[in-house]
């Protein structure tokens, strides 16, 4: 992971610009590589709160994306795939490898990939920065944390995957082992983590996603362990054992779309150099969102979205959302979410000094273009 | 009465013929099976199947846009067309597929297909030509 020097600071929004006017349309192909990408950016403000860029009272240029990325199979079956994913978040910049594996597909039912790989959790964490496959301006806020993004969207090792006839429908299958990205002491998560240091090390993991059960039906659950989180913390050396698991569904039928997903993370924490007790905690998260595709232009969506967390009360979100296709390849997007709740303010390390109102509202502006 | 009720019934069904035998699945004649199952296909659409079962690289074109796209899909795969666009972005953006090849229009399937071993496409029944091979869905 590379950090942008300080005196190039807002590159990336002044670059969303240039690119939004120089790229072509449509996808590229250089000899027999398939060149994608995208770029989005987004304005964020709040009447009341600092979230996740400095937006109280003022409308914030808080998150800008670049995506690029590359693919190729050979004749022999081995497909070589590669993305680099740069983006501005909350004040803070970085260009990373997002991905870059090698796969061999034996069969239908089993094929491997190694290297840097998308990290699976849920329906849409893999897909969580491709923005024109969705209504919403943002995934659920607290369901995938934004600030998680520097260090939860991939990780390097291997995975052994497959799809599997079963009835009318199949099972799509992935399991996973790798080390996950040590996290930049500058990134918004550790600043709101209060932490000098947090390596996750290893993952492992699962999904499973059961296909048109009936037409338009996908149920799927997600498994994953980080069995050794090393955090500094002031003078404290916490070792912390995460598991999360997610069960999703989600059913389209003509223009709709409905999703609901539930997930459980569990924490056990011992400090390694103090004589403190080991603690543990849990938290739970759901949310369930429909969507319209109005038109082949106009769609619109709401969700519902509720965590409750170990330490830090309860977090209710209520979003609606409203995007729109300029062309097939730009879409503009507003969205708004009344928030009862403060437990997650932080989570980007945005400074609120004295918050206590619970019910708060945030409003998003985005704009994409892809090919 | 009796007549023009006789005469539409025979144009309905006449109709039914022609749109459940209006799209041919064709495949360059060099590599490729001559069957698949609809199952199997399904899979190759969807970038879960990307070998022949007689080997060598499947190598899918699906057409841009159009009433023949979006029937294709929707039968085969149970999703829109817009649908079947987003759920190839999601493979191409998260590393997991390479994405078909498009044609712009009948004419230049049949030219990509003709021209490309292993290839497989789509076409309306009536525009097969004997440059390419048309496979038997089971």
């Amino acid at each position: 992971m590379q950090s942008i020097n300080n005196h190039l600071r807002r590159p990336l929004t002044v670059g969303f610009f240039t690119v939004a006017l120089a790229l072509p349309v449509r996808a590229a192909e250089m000899g027999t590589v398939a060149i994608h990408g995208s770029v989005t950016t987004t304005a964020s403000y709040s009447p009341d709160y600092n979230y996740m860029g400095d937006t109280k009272e003022s409308l914030d240029l808080n998150h800008t994306e670049i995506t690029l990325n590359g693919t190729h199979r050979f004749e022999n079956g081995l497909k070589v795939a590669a993305q680099l994913y740069a983006y501005e978040f909350a004040g803070y910049e970085d260009v990373s490898v997002d991905f870059a594996n090698l796969d061999y597909s034996f069969r239908r039912e089993i094929g491997v990939r190694v290297g840097r790989n998308k990290l699976s959790s849920g329906f849409y964490n893999e897909v969580q920065d491709l923005d024109q496959i969705r209504i919403f301006a943002s995934l659920p806020l607290n369901f995938y944390p934004r600030a998680a993004r520097a260090f939860g969207a991939n990780f390097d090792g291997a995975s052994l995957y497959g799809n599997v006839g079963v009835g009318n429908g199949s099972l799509d299958y992935q399991a996973y082992y790798g080390d996950m990205q040590p996290i930049d002491p500058k990134s918004p998560f550790m600043r709101g983590l209060r932490a000098s240091k947090a390596d996750i090390n290893q993952v492992y993991g699962g999904a499973l996603v059961w296909n048109n059960v009936i037409d338009g039906l996908r149920i799927g659950y997600t498994y994953q362990t980080l069995p050794e989180i090393d955090i500094n913390s002031g003078p404290a050396i916490t070792i912390v054992e995460y598991t999360s698991q997610v069960g999703s569904i989600e059913y389209s039928v003509d223009r709709w779309i409905v999703a609901a997903e539930y997930k459980r993370t569990d924490s056990e924490s011992r400090v390694t150099n103090f004589p403190v007790p080991p603690s543990s905690g849990s938290e739970d998260h759901y949310y369930a969102q429909v969507t319209y595709q109005a038109t082949d232009k106009l769609g619109v969506g709401a969700y519902y979205a509720h965590s409750d967390y170990t330490n830090r009360g309860v977090d209710k979100d209520t979003a609606a959302a409203v995007s729109y296709a300029l062309q097939s390849w730009w879409l503009v997007k507003a969205e708004v979410h009344l928030m009862d709740g403060i437990g997650n303010l932080g989570q980007a390390g945005d400074l609120n000094p004295g918050a206590r109102d619970k019910t708060w509202t945030y409003y998003m502006l985005k704009t994409g273009i892809s090919f | 009465m009796k007549r023009i009720i006789s005469l539409l019934t025979l144009v309905i069904a006449l109709g039914s013929v022609t749109r459940a035998a209006d799209v041919a699945f064709i495949t360059n004649p060099q590599g490729g099976d001559a069957a698949l199952s609809a199952g199997d296909l399904k899979a190759v659409l969807l970038g879960n199947k990307t070998k022949w079962n007689s080997g060598g690289l499947v190598k899918l074109a699906v057409l841009e846009s159009g009433p023949l796209h979006e029937q294709v899909v929707q039968d085969n795969t149970q999703r829109s067309a817009d649908q079947f666009d987003k759920f190839w972005k999601k493979l191409v953006f998260t590393g997991k597929g390479v994405p078909p090849a498009t044609a712009a229009d009948e004419a230049a399937m049949l030219d990509y297909v003709a021209k490309t071993p292993g290839a497989l496409g789509y076409v309306s029944a009536g525009a097969v030509t004997d440059k390419v091979k048309v496979l038997e869905i089971q």
